[in-house]
């Protein structure tokens, strides 16, 4: 019987440092999405690193027709933001009409 | 246990038999499945756009720097939703058409910018709608044909001509009628083959010379015997004079990669695609490199995307 609690006791103590421990055993790489905005010609526009490697970059809105860059830095930073936290979660990084409709990005007229 | 086997049988052959060819990863997303996507190349910029996620058939659209290895969002595709379409260019112009949005076959087409990031509408197809059709663009005309019309598969050709945006009949395709086929472009000349009608594969191989819009029958695809070259679902690309024909759909998914050598109409074996096998991925090259990637294996869309070194050996680390 004493056996078996010293095994069940190891075993919650090589759980709580694999706990304790960030980063073991999983895939650390992955998560690190890093948002930067840029000036581009007549505007902003943002980049998507992974670590130091450059996975996006967009120089204007997208999905919207025509090369229309973001009217400010704020809206950039909130469709950059968009983007990278997809990717953190696995998902598709495609942004739709219907987002930047419901951040309120502003679309230049021309 | 079929793992250790797999392991055993790629240890075996390891020495003189390797095949030549080296798969590099590139920048993806993880979670960007896409199968049945259509893709163009304008420069050193691949682009892909529509296909299927398992769940939703998709309309956006991402351009592929080759030089610097990343991604950006391009313009929503103004049509309906779709996979299964074409993409081909024309003298710096995209256009992607024709498809199956998941009830019907389409027949609508529309130009892409890149200078202006826009799409428009062109002139429908003057025939049958249709889905996994083959389109290419060469010497300012574009030219689509085969395919599935939601009743038969056909072997019809059409040329669509952008200065007037309008389709007339190419006549003298003398392939049979198939879904699914590959081509790949040479100098002046595409060349057609694979492709599958009524469950079986085609094995006939034909060039399109498209300074004549001649079509000439080359060696077919089981030749010689140890050929395992048609497939359907496939992809066909081009890199410095030499055309390929990978991955795609032969009972089951492949990996296999043949290279085509247009001076003596042969075909030599190169290095298996490294990732999972597929159907249905696409391609870009821009005659010197080439991406393989997306696509799927039975239900799990994939991701990933990788370029091809034909001449160099394979290393798995890269």
């Amino acid at each position: 019987m004493k056996w078996f609690s010293v095994t069940i006791l190891l075993l919650l103590f090589i759980g709580l440092l694999l706990y304790l421990i960030p980063g073991l055993g999983t895939k650390e790489e992955k998560s690190d999405f890093k948002v930067q905005v840029v000036t581009t010609q007549g505007g902003f526009g943002y980049r998507i690193f992974n670590g130091e490697k450059i996975l996006i970059k967009q120089d204007f809105i997208p999905a919207v027709q025509g090369d229309k860059p973001f009217a400010t830095a704020k809206d950039a930073q909130l469709i950059g933001n968009l983007v990278a936290q997809k990717l953190s979660n696995s998902e598709s990084p495609v942004v739709h009409l219907k987002e930047i409709e419901n951040l309120n990005i502003t679309l230049p007229v021309n | 246990m079929s793992l250790t086997v797999l392991f055993l049988t790629s240890c075996s052959n390891d020495d003189e038999d390797e095949d030549l060819g080296n798969w590099v990863d590139r920048s993806v997303f993880d979670g960007s499945p896409r199968s049945g996507a259509s893709s163009f190349t304008i420069g050193n910029t691949g682009y892909i756009a529509l296909g299927y996620d398992g769940d939703d058939y998709l309309n956006s659209v991402w351009a592929y720097d080759m030089d610097g290895d990343f991604w950006s969002q391009k313009a929503d595709f103004p049509g309906v939703a779709r996979n299964a379409a074409v993409g081909f260019e024309i003298d710096g112009t995209g256009y992607v058409g024709s498809g199956y949005d998941g009830l019907d076959e389409l027949g609508d087409f529309y130009s892409y910018n890149p200078g202006t990031n826009t799409w428009t509408e062109i002139a429908s197809l003057s025939t049958t709608t249709r889905r996994s059709a083959v389109a290419f663009g060469i010497n300012g005309f574009g030219y689509f044909g085969t395919g599935y019309d939601g009743e038969n598969d056909r072997k019809d050709f059409w040329k669509y001509d952008p200065s007037t945006d309008s389709w007339s009949e190419l006549v003298g395709f003398g392939g049979d009628k198939r879904r699914a086929a590959t081509t790949f472009t040479i100098g002046n000349s595409v060349y057609l083959g694979t492709g599958v009608s009524n469950g079986s594969y085609l094995d006939d191989f034909w060039v399109f010379d498209s300074t004549t819009e001649s079509w000439t029958s080359k060696l077919d695809l089981d030749e010689e015997d140890d050929y395992s070259i048609t497939r359907s679902n496939a992809v066909g690309f081009t890199i410095s004079g030499y055309g390929y024909i990978a991955c795609g759909e032969f009972g089951g998914t492949a990996t296999s990669v043949w290279q085509y050598d247009p001076s003596d109409d042969t075909w030599e074996e190169k290095t298996n695609f490294e990732g999972t096998s597929r159907q249905d991925p696409i391609a870009f090259s821009n005659s010197s490199r080439a991406f393989v990637g997306l696509g799927r294996t039975g239900s799990l869309y994939l991701d990933d995307f990788d370029e091809f070194f034909p001449f160099e050996e394979y290393d798995e680390d890269d």
